[in-house]
């Protein structure tokens, strides 16, 4: 495959994935821009590898966890308005879903980056402790801990969530 | 408390937003090709300051050379993970670029120059009422903005932490290059590691004698011949001071190659991160 079909095929994934991590569409634009930008230069090992698409996904939740990303913009552009129409049981949805939004932004960003690993992506505990370079054990410490920050009750009922390819 | 489904709806609703800004974007293609680079929204006024490296508490990182960086060798990176500990009521933290600046002359002394071009501190926010303020015998004080006074701070993740950051081009004994230099007050429990970086060069962390975490790196950028150095202090006392040293006219990669080599050694600048007169 080469590098323009892989991005008119996975750019809007990439740009899902960045914006659930990043929480901000301007941040994960700039992150997907970034990543992509090296990508290309990088284009003939990365599309030899066995999953090209794993491989860019990864440089994105490094870009996002690197010191780069440290210096925001001085004046960042206005995010996408949150989606207030057709929703559900209404009104009381929206604001848990809503605030479990805010909740998300304020998690460190590791912790963020281990929740959407697991529970966005589907990645098990040890491929996420590859990616955060971390051990196991600290993946899912940091799971809890974000999960209690979210207030996220395990116990409760649940269903799997299926990332949009 | 909630359960997975509002984290589902959360994840969802952060789709939408990305297939909504993904409407207005430009495909990446139809965009000239750029290295990874700093966006920031320039200052009006630039500083030019004449500082050096002087009077500063020079602690090099172990076997580290001119131009080396600690144990490192190329390619070597460190798995070590650096907890910040918890910050503490913080007192002569930079809350603007016009604090760091005149921190980072004091810091320099007379051997370099300096140019700030941006800011590249952050979101403009109100600062609480309980926001810090030094403490006599540290400095000038700085009456607490209230209200809903807007200061120019350094987010945390968790929108809480302050501090300030500068970019701009050094010059010292005659050779130029990129800097960004930014100090934040750690939060407590956050985690770095070299692993991140592992696919950019070289990295390391250190221990200091009195608890402190160093990292360094020295990355190999995307053009050919630029390379940045990286020194990262974890201060035992929560802060955390980050600068950035390139032969590029931006670390990030920006700006094309000015030198052979950073007007800075890596030594140098860990000299710099490391320096008591912060």
């Amino acid at each position: 495959m080469d590098f323009s079909d892989y991005v008119a095929r996975q750019r809007p994934a990439l740009m899902r994935f960045a914006t659930v991590l990043t929480g901000q569409t301007w941040l994960a634009e700039d992150v997907v821009s970034d990543v992509l930008g090296r990508a290309f230069e990088r284009w003939d090992r990365i599309s030899g590898v066995a999953e090209p698409h794993a491989y860019v996904r990864r440089m994105v939740v490094n870009e996002y966890l690197s010191w780069r990303r440290r210096l925001a913009r001085t004046s960042p552009r206005a995010d996408v308005e949150p989606d207030t129409a057709g929703y559900g049981d209404g009104a009381n949805e929206r604001a848990e879903r809503d605030e479990m939004i805010h909740r998300l932004s304020r998690l460190p960003r590791k912790q963020r980056a281990a929740v959407v690993l697991r529970y966005y992506a589907g990645l098990p505990d040890a491929e996420i402790a590859t990616q955060l370079g971390c051990r196991v054990a600290t993946v899912r410490s940091q799971i809890h801990r974000a999960l209690a920050a979210l207030r996220i009750d395990l116990t409760a009922s649940s269903r799997e969530y299926q990332e949009t390819s | 408390m909630s359960d997975m489904r509002a984290l589902h709806d959360a994840f969802g609703e952060l789709e939408r937003r990305a297939d909504v800004a993904s409407l207005g974007a430009q495909p990446v293609l139809q965009q000239p090709r750029r290295a990874f680079g700093l966006r920031l929204v320039p200052v009006a006024a630039t500083v030019v300051a004449v500082a050096g490296l002087a009077g500063a508490a020079m602690w090099f990182a172990p076997g580290g050379d001119d131009g080396g960086v600690g144990a490192a060798s190329s390619g070597t990176t460190s798995s070590t993970t650096i907890v910040v500990p918890p910050a503490p009521g913080w007192t002569g933290m930079p809350k603007t670029a016009d604090e760091l600046i005149a921190q980072f002359k004091v810091v320099l002394g007379d051997t370099a120059t300096f140019e700030v071009t941006d800011t590249g501190s952050a979101v403009n926010g109100t600062v609480p009422d309980h926001s810090v303020t030094n403490q006599p015998g540290s400095g000038p004080d700085v009456p607490p903005p209230t209200g809903a006074t807007s200061v120019t701070s350094m987010p945390n993740d968790d929108g809480a932490r302050n501090g300030a950051a500068i970019v701009g081009k050094l010059t010292a004994a005659g050779v130029t290059g990129g800097f960004d230099l930014q100090i934040y007050a750690g939060t407590a429990g956050e985690t770095d590691t070299c692993a991140v970086y592992a696919d950019l060069g070289s990295c390391n962390v250190t221990t200091l004698p009195d608890g402190s975490k160093l990292m360094t790196g020295v990355y190999e950028l995307q053009v050919q011949g630029g390379v940045t150095y990286h020194a990262q202090l974890f201060a035992a006392d929560g802060r955390v001071i980050l600068m950035h040293i390139s032969n590029m006219g931006d670390p990030k990669g920006a700006g094309g190659v000015l030198g052979a080599q950073p007007p800075l050694t890596a030594d140098q600048l860990t000299a710099i991160v490391t320096s008591n007169l912060w």
